[in-house]
């Protein structure tokens, strides 16, 4: 190390000749303030976005479920044999969809369900077409077997739906059993 | 470190703000761009104020900080040229004790004065204490590079600080 260098080592801090202004203080002390106003807002954010989740998953699950549950006779007004045959029919199609409705789902695991609740509606549509092509063309065998047949699809799509349900909610617990006793070695 | 306490925090990036200012200063070479790293750095080190492991530790992290965000600033902008070393011994260094008749002022001067690649290894090596080795490494540069650009800014330091005195 020479002369020059060794005076810059030893004067080192003496070369700290300029001094803070108290604005540029000021102006970091604010982007300090800013982080926390972010850090403020950002849990903020978190707690709305969990609560808005949390509320449209349990929204939507239910306004789901009201898609399903909804059924209304059709053969009434052609055949006692076949109304009844229709009611009995609407009756096992609440019943499940009232058992589903009373299942407990965690709402992560709802979207597991999407694929039943898109059969079921695509089933109401057609139960629907069937309904108007009726109210057009008036009752015709071919018809009817359409109508018994979309019952009895619903009913296959439901008891699919509830065994699901209930593998979900059975791995669920089995994951929650799991976490609460773990061993501590 | 936890920032369970924001204005000791904030105390404690202020007992340093002048320090950490002035090597902003001698590093950038004029006021404005020292302000702007200087906030951008100090902003970062609040950011991440939880991964500083120990409060000892705290002024060696921050000033790690400032210089990277110094550097991160000249990177985009500057160019260094490695320089041909045979005059690197142009001026005798028996002349060398001009520099104690000279006020630390002039010296600053004189260092803001130099050619931007020069100054800022000027200050990493002989200020800040970085090796050639790490200084290559952070500016991405060759080490003969660094070596070169230190020499020229020594000589031209020699030159500038040896006619104030003579002028003087």
């Amino acid at each position: 190390m020479d002369k020059f260098e060794q005076f810059f080592k030893e004067n080192r801090l003496r070369l700290d000749t300029e001094d803070l202004d108290e604005s540029l203080w000021n102006n970091i002390q604010n982007s300090f303030a800013s982080k926390k106003r972010v850090n403020v807002y950002r849990s903020l954010y978190l707690v709305a976005s969990l609560t808005l989740i949390i509320g449209l998953s349990i929204v939507l699950f239910y306004s789901k479920n009201d898609n399903i549950s909804i059924e209304k006779p059709i053969f009434s007004e052609i055949d006692e044999v076949l109304s009844q045959e229709e009611i009995s029919f609407i009756h096992l199609v609440n019943s499940q969809v009232e058992i589903i409705e009373n299942s407990k789902i965690q709402s992560e695991n709802l979207a597991l369900l999407d694929g039943f609740i898109y059969q079921l509606k695509t089933i109401d549509k057609q139960h629907d077409l069937c309904r108007e092509n009726i109210e057009k063309q008036g009752y015709t065998n071919e018809l009817i077997q359409q109508v018994i047949y979309i019952y009895q699809l619903k009913l296959s799509v439901l008891g699919m739906m509830q065994t699901e349900i209930n593998k979900i909610n059975q791995h669920t617990n089995i994951q929650d059993y799991e976490k609460e006793n773990v061993r501590i070695y | 470190m936890k920032r369970n306490n924001n204005k000791t925090v904030e105390k404690l990036f202020k007992s340093d703000a002048r320090r950490m200012y002035n090597i902003c200063f001698r590093m950038m070479g004029n006021k404005q761009d020292a302000e702007d790293v200087l906030q951008d750095a100090y902003y970062k080190a609040y950011v991440n104020f939880d991964k500083l492991e120990s409060i000892e530790r705290f002024s060696a992290w921050l000033r790690k900080i400032v210089v990277n965000q110094c550097i991160a600033f000249h990177r985009q902008h500057i160019y260094f040229a490695d320089i041909d070393l045979d005059n690197k011994d142009l001026l005798d260094e028996t002349e060398d004790n001009w520099m104690h008749n000279v006020s630390m002022k002039v010296i600053n001067n004189a260092i803001q004065k130099l050619p931007d690649g020069a100054r800022i290894i000027f200050n990493l090596y002989l200020l800040e204490n970085y090796s050639h080795k790490q200084i290559a490494d952070m500016l991405e540069i060759s080490q003969s590079t660094s070596k070169s650009q230190y020499y020229r800014a020594k000589q031209l330091l020699r030159e500038q600080l040896m006619g104030v005195k003579l002028n003087g």
